[in-house]
């Protein structure tokens, strides 16, 4: 085998022809040569010429590949297998050193990838209690997730995944707690997959989905590290994905959505109250265009007679039917919502005042659109967003329930409701029940469903988890 | 344990769906047929049934075998299918009368006029979806209606008691036997739950105390229906025949109805969510029956059957509910009592091995 | 195969099942009416005229308005054999379904007076569209007069005559108000015989004020007349017509009908007027409490009018009394005169019922519940043999 220098480098270059593949040569005093390759903006440069440089070039007698490792000041030195190795770690932001006519090569640990710091998250926002949010580095969440669970039985176990992106894989688990198996599965459920890239967690999310075509999320996602830790500490297994500052909890049941992190920063009572708020909220959300439609087209004795006056005086007049109208205005608000997030945050202000004046007020005016279909959309909306994890849901859930009121009418609308009762019964992940504790109803782990019970009586972990340490607390209170 | 589910599910079942399907156009029939005496009938059958539950949920500790297998010990697989069978069709029967009776109540509580049959069929849709659930499934639909059942019921009692007069519920026990024991047997088809609870054995497990647990709750299912029957009859008296559905009328009168308008609708349609539940759970046994009847689990075949034969009979007897009812009334009743009256106490001759 | 085949036909399914919900959606024509095409009824007046039903419904007709609420009130008659004939022509006649989900009022003139009440009301305890919730009143002269007629601050007649029999008018036990359920209710029980309010329309200036003896009875709104000339008129409902066997058998007076309402109504505070010359004062009646009771004593049947009040004086004839007006105190023997006074009514009022031949205690509903082995025996001449005993007790406020 040939080993010198600029054939290593020229197969590497062949196998990384891009530019922004760096190589760097230099000399020892003692006349070695040394090849450091890398991948420029995602490695750290001073590091390399503090770290490896600096240190090689100062050496003035001929030494072994093995003293030359020992010379090398970076702690996170790994000895390199083999080409593909090289170019694999080259992609992911290592620097590989090669030292001419040397079979040996090292992997230093130098990547410095540009990212966010460690903010908060815009979705999870807290009053109270931590605000440390993920960011898009696999390694800074792993640190978030590893200061808070300083235990032992805390485990990592990464995998790769994507051909192309060869993206980071974290499943985190506490050994002792998560049921015996479900980290196993879950990286078999992974690695299963072949594909090119993942750019994001949703990603994998649809790998370890066993009801990957589900109308409900699939998985729970978090992007805050104390509430990945809670979870873990109840059993559930954790993913993090490297460039994804959204992490993933499994296995997931529906009432998590309705439980925000603040819950268990506050009273208990408060906690059961706005739990139980956000659950009214969404239901009114969902079903409120609905039963409006409904009450207009089918059972106008749904509506109180002087409510009734008021409404038919605004819809007199309006060209188009009930049903019709409201589908507008949703799809208005959709349209709404949908250019809101994606334009530039100035354009969105002036947005903003054409959506709601311009289209909302002068639709009113102009007799297109009446004033209760615009309150019963906006309402709706914002009853929505009282449980965000869960808009993707019920935005569609709320379209679905319309066209049902709107075609069938009042019992169509109660058929859909049992239709989504029976099809969510039937949703279980990894043997987790979708609807549990509800259904099946486990009354233990009703203490903290939609009722949040005191910190003292949840003294043990969700027994549908089924997890190996049942015993969470213990208090000699 | 293939299909598992939990004593607290079939509870909960004999709770709920015991009484949803009775509280559409029995209390109305009853109160036509028998006047004020209609919870004496209603508690007749109410005890005969109990007992039939008591002896089968009592025969589910003495094996853990399930009926089929019970049928298959004794009489040979194919015995035991062909009985299947049967029970296929009687829970397919079981199910028409309650399913147009919830058709009724569309009219007239879902609609300001009578609608087209088209929105009636959606209801199809569910069956057939609902159908081929697995009593795993069948038991958390019953652990999601019941709170909605205890709710809704809460809410007719609540809304009804204070506005009416229990006083015309008196004088008791004044009405000729004859009718009472004549509504009793025409009746008896609505009381057929232990058909089901022969279904359930042998898919759970039993422990020290569920007999109880299953025959209390069956007759705490019986008592909700007697005490909204006697609110009802205590709210409207004489008029009671002409009120259609008891949950769509026994709430009309309280206060805040006056105020805010029909509230009292939106707990109707929960309760109808219950009432759907409790109808399918009739195709469900079909299916389940067929699945063994034919060892074959093409569950969502037997279902479209099924269904298809109860879209059949819906547009058969649209517009003539009454005859309907009327037959159901005269002969129902032979199928109720074998099905749902002999054969669970003739269970106990059937061959069985000791508890595992 | 068969797996991903089925899958596919579930799909293909699903689609055509949400295309045609969607097309469904889209049309919107079921035959079935939406608010946009219904004309609300808030009120029906009942006449017969040459032996046919004519219904005058008062309907709500909401226009347009951008901010609030802007509804007219249009009357609207029909004619037929029957209330649904009748209704029928309304609906010819304007083009909209009348619907009566949300009608709250009845008002029948004395023409209904001859024709069967059950017969007339039959529609309204058939129809499962009609709530049984709604107010039943007759009034003198011609129904569809009164329900036509205007009143200020844009009133319509119904609301009215609604807030005339509304619950609050009804604690003061002037108002004998009923529903088409309680009037079933008592029309087709052993009883057979049921009362409801009567409404008198007096113009203002020609009736010269209130009617004597009426305990601060509802007094209505006044209107215009047509052609926008307003003349002050008055509504009143402190008597109350009285039916047996579906007929009209008379009208209560003030009186008779506080009495009855003493007996059937929640009355909460009440105004009575006794004592006699000098010693006349009203009494301010507060948790009343009133109620009969049928009992068969030593054989024979007994029925009691018992009645529990705080009473306080509200003014007095001779003026004020310093003694007890400083403790407020009501002196026993005007306590004694209050009894005597509303035994009277009571016992006045049971004479009418046996004159006029109407059970309006349901006391043969009561025996026919509580002794349902003598029914055969006492139902029939129940009114001559019943002895009457009567159990008055008001006492003082503080």
């Amino acid at each position: 085998m040939n080993y010198a220098l600029k054939e290593r480098i020229e197969e590497i270059k062949k196998k990384l022809p891009s530019e922004d593949i760096l190589v760097f040569e230099f000399d020892a005093f003692s006349g070695k040569k040394f090849a450091c390759i890398y991948a420029d903006g995602i490695v750290d440069k001073n590091m390399i010429g503090e770290l490896v440089i600096k240190p090689l070039r100062a050496a003035d007698k001929d030494a072994s590949a093995e003293e030359i490792k020992k010379l090398l000041a970076s702690p996170d030195v790994k000895d390199g297998k083999n080409k593909a190795d090289a170019i694999k770690n080259i992609s992911d932001g290592n620097a590989v050193l090669f030292i001419d006519e040397e079979k040996s090569f090292y992997i230093i640990g130098v990547k410095n990838p540009p990212g966010r710091s460690v903010a908060e998250p815009p979705t999870q926002v807290t009053v109270k209690g931590p605000r440390e949010g993920f960011t898009e580095d696999i390694k800074v969440n792993l640190g978030l997730v590893r200061k808070r669970v300083k235990s032992d039985k805390f485990l990592v176990k990464t995998i790769t995944v994507g051909d192309e992106s060869q993206t980071a894989v974290a499943i985190c688990y506490l050994d002792g707690i998560c049921p015996k198996g479900l980290p196993e599965k879950i990286e078999k459920q992974i690695l299963a997959n072949e594909i090119d890239i993942v750019p994001d967690s949703s990603y994998v999310s649809g790998f370890i989905s066993e009801r990957p075509k589900s109308l409900f999320k699939r998985n729970a996602t978090c992007e805050k590290p104390d509430i990945f830790c809670a979870k873990m500490c109840e059993g559930r297994v954790g993913i993090i994905v490297d460039g994804s500052p959204i992490a993933l909890t499994v296995p997931y049941m529906l009432v998590e959505d309705f439980q925000a992190a603040e819950d268990y920063y506050a009273v208990s009572y408060r906690s059961t109250i706005l739990r139980i708020l956000r659950l009214t909220a969404v239901i009114l959300g969902i079903l409120m265009p609905a039963i409006y439609v409904c009450a207009q087209l089918f059972k106008i004795e749904l509506i109180p007679a002087q409510l009734l006056f008021k409404i038919a005086s605004s819809v007199a007049g309006i060209p188009l039917s009930p049903s019709v109208e409201i589908f507008f205005t949703l799809f208005v608000l959709e349209v709404l919502n949908e250019a809101s997030i994606r334009m530039p945050k100035y354009v969105g202000l002036a947005l903003s005042v054409v959506g709601a004046l311009v289209l909302g007020d002068t639709a009113v005016k102009a007799g297109i659109i009446s004033t209760p279909a615009v309150i019963i959309i906006a309402f709706s909306a914002i009853c929505l967003y009282t449980v965000p994890d869960l808009v993707e849901t019920s935005t569609t859930l709320r379209l679905l329930f319309l066209i049902v009121a709107g075609s069938v009418g009042t019992f169509g609308l109660v058929i859909a409701i049992a239709f989504i009762m029976c099809y969510l019964v039937t949703e279980q992940d990894y043997g987790v029940p979708l609807l549990a504790p509800y259904a099946p109803l486990i009354a233990s782990d009703m203490r903290d469903s939609l009722y949040k019970s005191n910190l003292y009586t949840l003294d043990k972990r969700p027994r549908v988890l089924k997890t190996q340490n049942q015993v969470r607390l213990k208090s000699k209170k | 344990m293939k299909d598992k589910i939990s004593v607290r599910q079939i509870c909960f079942i004999l709770v709920a769906y015991n009484a949803a399907t009775k509280l559409l156009l029995y209390p109305t029939n009853a109160a036509s047929a028998v006047g004020n005496a209609l919870i004496f009938s209603t508690l007749f059958n109410l005890v005969l049934q109990t007992i039939i539950i008591w002896s089968v949920s009592f025969l589910s500790s003495r094996t853990d075998k399930s009926f089929f297998e019970l049928l298959q010990n004794t009489f040979g697989t194919v015995a035991a299918r062909i009985i299947y069978a049967f029970f296929a069709l009687y829970f397919l029967a079981s199910a028409v009368v309650p399913m147009n009776e919830q058709q009724l109540l569309v009219h007239d509580a879902f609609y300001d006029t009578i609608p087209s049959l088209i929105v009636f069929l959606p209801f199809f849709i569910f069956s057939v979806y609902a159908g081929v659930k697995s009593f795993t499934n069948v038991g958390r639909c019953a652990d999601m209606c019941f709170p909605v059942f205890i709710f809704t019921v809460a809410c007719f009692l609540i809304m009804s008691v204070a506005e009416g007069d229990f006083t015309n519920l008196l004088p008791i026990m004044r009405q000729p036997v004859l009718n009472v024991a004549g509504l009793s047997l025409s009746s008896t088809f609505r009381f057929s739950e232990s058909a089901f609870l022969l279904m359930f054995m042998g898919h759970y497990k039993y422990k020290k105390g569920d007999a109880a647990k299953l025959t209390i709750s069956y007759v705490a299912g019986g008592l909700a229906v007697i005490a909204l029957m006697a609110s009802f009859y205590a709210l409207y008296g004489p008029l009671t025949p002409t009120r259609s559905f008891l949950v769509n009328n026994i709430s009309v009168f309280f206060p805040i109805v006056g105020f805010v308008g029909r509230v009292d609708l939106f707990v109707v349609y929960a309760f109808d969510l219950v009432v759907l539940f409790a109808i399918v759970l009739n195709v469900q046994a079909c299916v389940h029956c067929l699945c063994l009847t034919f060892n074959k689990n093409w569950r969502i075949v037997y279902s479209l059957c099924a269904n298809a034969v109860l879209i059949a009979i819906t547009f058969l007897a649209n517009n003539n509910f009454s005859v309907l009812q009327k037959i159901a009334g005269d002969w129902l009743w032979i199928p109720a009592v074998l099905f749902a009256y002999l054969i669970p106490v003739l269970a106990w001759a059937l061959r069985r091995r000791s508890k595992k | 195969m068969k797996r991903p085949r089925l899958k596919y036909a579930l799909s293909v399914i699903y689609l055509l099942v949400f295309a045609a919900l969607a097309f469904l959606f889209f049309t919107n024509d079921f035959g079935l009416l939406d608010l946009r095409k219904t004309s609300v009824v808030i009120g029906v007046a009942l006449d017969i005229e040459e032996d046919e039903v004519v219904l005058t419904a008062q309907l709500a007709v909401p226009q347009p308005a951008e901010n609030g609420e802007n509804t007219k009130f249009n009357v609207v008659t029909g004619k037929g054999v029957t209330v649904a004939a009748a209704l029928n022509e309304v609906n010819v006649k304007t083009g909209f379904y009348p619907k009566m989900v949300f009608c709250k009022l009845i008002v029948l003139g004395e023409s209904c007076f001859q024709r069967d009440l059950t017969e007339l009301l039959d529609y309204f305890y058939r129809n499962e569209y009609t709530g049984l919730t709604l107010r039943v009143a007759a009034c003198e002269g011609k129904a569809s007069e009164l329900i036509a007629q205007q009143f200020p601050c844009g009133n319509s007649a119904t609301d009215v005559i609604d807030k005339l029999l509304s619950s609050e008018a009804q604690a003061s036990g002037n108002v004998a108000a009923t529903t088409v359920k309680e009037l079933g209710e008592k029309l087709f029980s052993k009883s057979a015989c049921a009362y409801m309010p009567f409404l008198e329309n007096g113009i203002l200036e020609e009736s010269g004020g209130g009617e004597g003896g009426g305990e601060g009875g509802g007094s209505g709104g006044s209107g215009g007349g047509a052609g926008g000339q307003c003349e002050e008129s008055e509504l009143t409902c402190n008597k109350c017509a009285v039916f047996a066997d579906g007929y009209c058998k008379g009208v209560l007076d003030e009186k008779q009908t506080f009495a009855l309402n003493l007996l059937f109504s929640d009355v909460k505070h009440a105004f009575l007027e006794s004592g006699s010359g000098d010693e006349e004062r009203v009494l301010g009646l507060r948790d009343c409490k009133g109620g009969v009771d049928l009992k068969i004593e030593d054989g024979s049947p007994v029925v009691e009018f018992s009645f529990k009040s705080t009473a306080k004086v509200q003014d007095e004839e001779n003026g004020f009394s310093t003694e007890y007006a400083k403790a407020e105190r009501v002196k026993p023997e005007v306590l004694r005169a209050g009894e005597e006074t509303v035994s009277g009514l009571f016992e006045s009022l049971f004479e009418s019922a046996r004159t006029l031949e109407c059970d309006i205690f349901g006391l043969r509903t009561m025996l026919y519940k509580n002794y349902y082995g003598k029914y055969e025996q006492y139902a029939d001449g129940l009114y001559n043999d019943v002895t009457v005993k009567t159990s008055v007790k008001l006492k003082s406020s503080l």
